[in-house]
């Protein structure tokens, strides 16, 4: 029996040999950058100095680790980074959808690219200029975003958007929304492409109307993409974009921008702790892996696609 | 494809060839090559060599790569360390410490003893005891070394007001702070509007470390030094007490928190970055700012030539109008500045090399130029420059970088910051000769109603008191110790509940300044000012004195 297993897995090596010399340089490069470098993580019990080297620096066990999680700023880090992802998540999904199931409908086949162009050119901006984008704004010195309101009345004197900590979450959310919104829509609209039309020609006999094919037709058909990408996303809740709550914050704001990735940055890195930096990403990738599992098997259970 | 193959593979070849062959003709020459880093973001160094560059080269007999910043500092210092693969001279600003604590580099006393009797010069005995380490051995050369008398001309901080405020308050003597609000309030009372926009009262900059200026003006208001945390001479010895939650931070935040509630401060200052900053003071409706005068000149120079009654004059101001500390003591800034490493393979080519940097000659070269023309001499040996000669100076033209460099071994390198031994000022913008014919009119008009003859006599004459000890910016805690992590904590908390405190609704203040003092624990500040008392000591015990 043994054998005879491993005379089919030979040949079946040997009939796939191609496909498995064309997969090869994929495989060495997930090894090589992504598997190799988990060995670090044993910096994270250690207390690791650059020039002793792993080899040479002491095991302190699971210091960091506490260290990490006694950190009066740890609780209010995770607070912000949940907070801002969530926000993030839920507006750029739909958002990115709502925008793709219009272009999807959209017969004009001009006006349809150049909706697209326009929507997805943000995403290749960098933060730093979108930053001073939003600033500008949301300046209360002529700031478009405050003219419009007061001009409609809603407000009657500038609103220092960007120094109230209430408003803070929503900026980010928003100002990624403008910036990636195009971009997440192309991947739905791929998706829609996928659709067969004589499921739309079938509905349409039957007399559905415009919003009922939508609903019953186009969704339906993007479902297990719109799930996959979801539990995708979920993976990185701990990773809220740190360069945009870096370049936005203020000390007046300073409560509700700190997130995770600054906070590891700004006290682990900067400060040459390179366990403690090591530790909370350790910590970070831990969380995600429970995430993505738990989502998945959620899908799973609810008989819905699933990653893996 | 084929062909284009064989393109792309003749094509690096036939570099790898030129590369090759540029590099015999280096050895042919048998100059040393020195790799420099400096951690300042600068023009590249023209690769077809500079006037100030070529004669360095000539003298020391060496040809020099730079380096500058990319990035961040921290990052890059950071893989250096890591890779332990350094460049010959390193001068990394804020983070030389981590390389002279990772035993990166090389002590330069007998270096400078034996092959560097201008730099030995310039430093004097006294400068070069106090860089010695706690082994005795120097290992970083500072940047800019007092050397001779200065000639202060214009105001180095203070309490900015325009000047169309005083000109129409009839150019009053200001001394308190309170008059200063006064003024401001009076006037965008009178003037709602400047040039169609609303006034602005008061422009904070609050953006990044600038803060710092705004946010530890306290003590400078109750005529002390600007230090933070606070330092007093007392029964003769300098002794450091924290100025969180002192009474005299609470004063000010609680005064400049009434300004704000009156509507004299932008809120928009909270949350702007510096160009923003710039941008409305050169607008010319801002009314006063509190600022250093290098990061406002930029808005400054603009007024200057767009809107020269809206210039800012800088003020010391006092709580009680009494004599001000505004002035720096003019100091050296030990641990900062330029070092040899242990991957230099020729340190004696790379000391000879700062000793040419601080000859007369290319020290003089790298700050005025090249005599006679672009800067004449008069028969006494005093330099001047006329306004052509000061304007190609400007550090955007196409000259500057370019062509002349000095800039390039000026300021990052060891460089003499003063007076010649001629009696020339090392910096042509202190030349009395060059600030009086820089001045513009309306400069020349508060001058002559103020009866002064520079910006600086406005201010109380910076006392040498403090100069031993001095700048405290220079001292920092290793990185990543305890002390540096407490430090952080209390500088966040300054971040934060400064702004907090100062834009706090009416009635509110007293809860928030509570609620940042529950949060400052006497634990820290302890350790804090411990930290400095005992770096303060030792640069004292450097000089001799003993401060323990």
């Amino acid at each position: 029996m043994g054998k005879n297993r491993k005379t089919t897995l030979l040949s079946e090596l040997g009939r796939n040999k191609t496909l498995l010399l064309m997969i090869s340089p994929f495989v060495i490069h997930l090894i090589i950058f992504c598997y190799v470098p988990i060995w670090g993580w044993v910096m994270a019990f250690q207390d690791y100095n650059p020039i002793a080297g792993i080899t040479g620096s002491p095991w302190v066990g699971l210091k960091h680790f506490k260290a990490l999680f006694a950190e009066p700023l740890f609780i209010k880090v995770i607070r912000n980074t949940l907070a801002i992802s969530t926000i993030k998540l839920v507006l750029g999904t739909t958002t990115s959808l709502f925008l793709a199931i219009l272009l999807n409908e959209t017969r004009h086949k001009y006006f349809k690219s150049v909706t697209q162009t326009i929507t997805s050119l943000p995403h290749f901006i960098s933060w730093v200029v979108t930053a001073n984008l939003v600033r500008e704004m949301l300046s209360t010195d002529g700031g478009m975003v405050n003219d419009f309101l007061m001009f409609i009345h809603i407000i009657d004197k500038p609103v220092l958007w960007l120094g109230v900590q209430k408003y803070f979450w929503w900026i980010m959310g928003w100002s990624s929304v403008w910036k990636e919104v195009g971009w997440g829509a192309i991947i739905y609209l791929a998706a829609m492409t996928g659709i067969d039309d004589q499921l739309y020609e079938a509905a349409k006999i039957d007399g559905a109307s415009r919003i009922q094919r939508i609903i019953h037709v186009t969704i339906p058909g993007i479902k297990s993409t719109f799930l996959i990408l979801l539990i995708m996303n979920i993976g990185y809740l701990l990773s809220a974009g740190y360069e945009q709550m870096f370049l936005l914050k203020s000390g007046l704001t300073q409560d509700v921008a700190q997130v995770f990735e600054l906070f590891a940055i700004e006290w682990g890195l900067n400060k040459l702790r390179y366990s403690f930096a090591t530790a909370s990403g350790i910590f970070a990738s831990v969380v995600s892996i429970t995430l993505i599992t738990v989502t998945n098997k959620l899908s799973h259970k609810l008989g819905e696609t699933a990653l893996f | 494809m084929r062909k284009q193959l064989i393109a792309m593979l003749a094509l690096t070849l036939v570099s790898a060839l030129a590369f090759a062959s540029n590099n015999s003709e280096n050895k042919g020459t048998e100059k040393t090559t020195l790799s420099i880093f400096i951690g300042e973001s600068m023009p590249d160094y023209p690769s077809a060599g500079t006037i100030v560059g070529d004669r360095v080269s000539e003298l020391a007999n060496v040809d020099f790569e730079f380096e500058f910043l990319v990035g961040e500092l921290q990052t890059r210092t950071g893989i250096m360390l890591a890779s332990g693969d350094f460049p010959d001279l390193i001068n990394a600003r804020g983070e030389q410490d981590r390389f002279l604590d990772a035993g990166a580099l090389i002590p330069l006393n007998d270096l400078i003893e034996e092959h560097a009797p201008n730099l030995k010069k310039m430093l004097g005995d006294k400068y070069f005891e106090a860089l010695k380490e706690e082994d005795g051995n120097i290992y970083i050369i500072p940047d800019l070394i007092p050397y001779g008398e200065t000639n202060y001309t214009d105001a180095d901080k203070g309490w900015w007001i325009q000047k169309a405020v005083l000109k129409e308050a009839g150019w009053p003597e200001v001394r308190t702070f309170k008059q200063y609000w006064d003024l401001i309030e009076a006037y965008k009372l009178k003037h709602p509007e400047i040039g169609g926009d609303e006034t602005i009262g008061f422009e904070p900059l609050t953006y990044d470390w600038y803060r710092d200026y705004l946010y530890t003006a306290a003590p400078l208001l109750a005529g002390m030094y600007s230090d933070n945390p606070i330092i007093n001479k007392i029964n003769g010895k300098w002794r450091v007490s924290p100025l969180d939650g002192t009474d005299i931070e609470y004063k000010y935040f609680k005064f400049m928190n009434e300004q704000y509630n009156k509507g004299l401060i932008d809120p928009e200052g909270f949350v702007s970055d510096k160009d923003q900053y710039i941008a409305k003071l050169a607008s010319g409706r801002v009314l006063g700012i509190f600022d250093e005068y290098w990061i406002m000149n930029e808005a400054q120079e603009i007024l200057k030539d767009e809107n020269p009654d809206r210039i800012f004059v800088a003020l010391p101001l006092t709580w009680d109008g009494g004599p001000d500390q505004y002035h720096y003591a003019k100091a050296l800034a030990t641990g900062l500045g330029t070092s040899i490493t242990t991957s230099c393979k020729d340190p004696v080519a790379a000391i000879k090399f700062l000793d040419v940097l601080a000859t007369d000659e290319i020290q003089k070269l790298a700050t005025w130029g090249v005599p006679g023309v672009d800067y004449t001499v008069d028969a006494k040996g005093k330099f001047s420059k006329n306004a052509d000669q000061v304007k190609a100076m400007d550090e955007n033209g196409d000259w500057f970088y370019p062509v002349w460099g000095g800039k390039y071994f000026y300021e990052f390198l060891p460089s003499m910051d003063g007076t010649f031994d001629d009696g020339n000022a090392t910096r042509f913008g202190m030349q009395p000769s060059v600030f009086k014919a820089g001045l513009r009119d309306s400069q020349k008009e508060v001058l002559e109603a103020y009866n002064k003859e520079t910006f600086y006599e406005f201010f109380t004459p910076a006392s040498n008191e403090r100069a031993m000890y001095s700048p405290l910016w220079s001292i920092s805690a290793v990185t990543g110790s305890d002390e540096d992590l407490v430090s952080t904590k209390i500088y966040d908390l300054r971040t934060k509940y400064c702004a907090l405190t100062i834009t706090a609704e009416p009635g509110k203040f007293q809860s928030v300044w509570d609620e940042w003092m529950s949060q400052l624990t006497d634990e820290d500040l302890k350790i804090q000012t411990n930290f400095y008392q005992e770096a303060i000591n030792k640069r004292l015990a450097g000089y001799g004195v003993d401060n323990e």
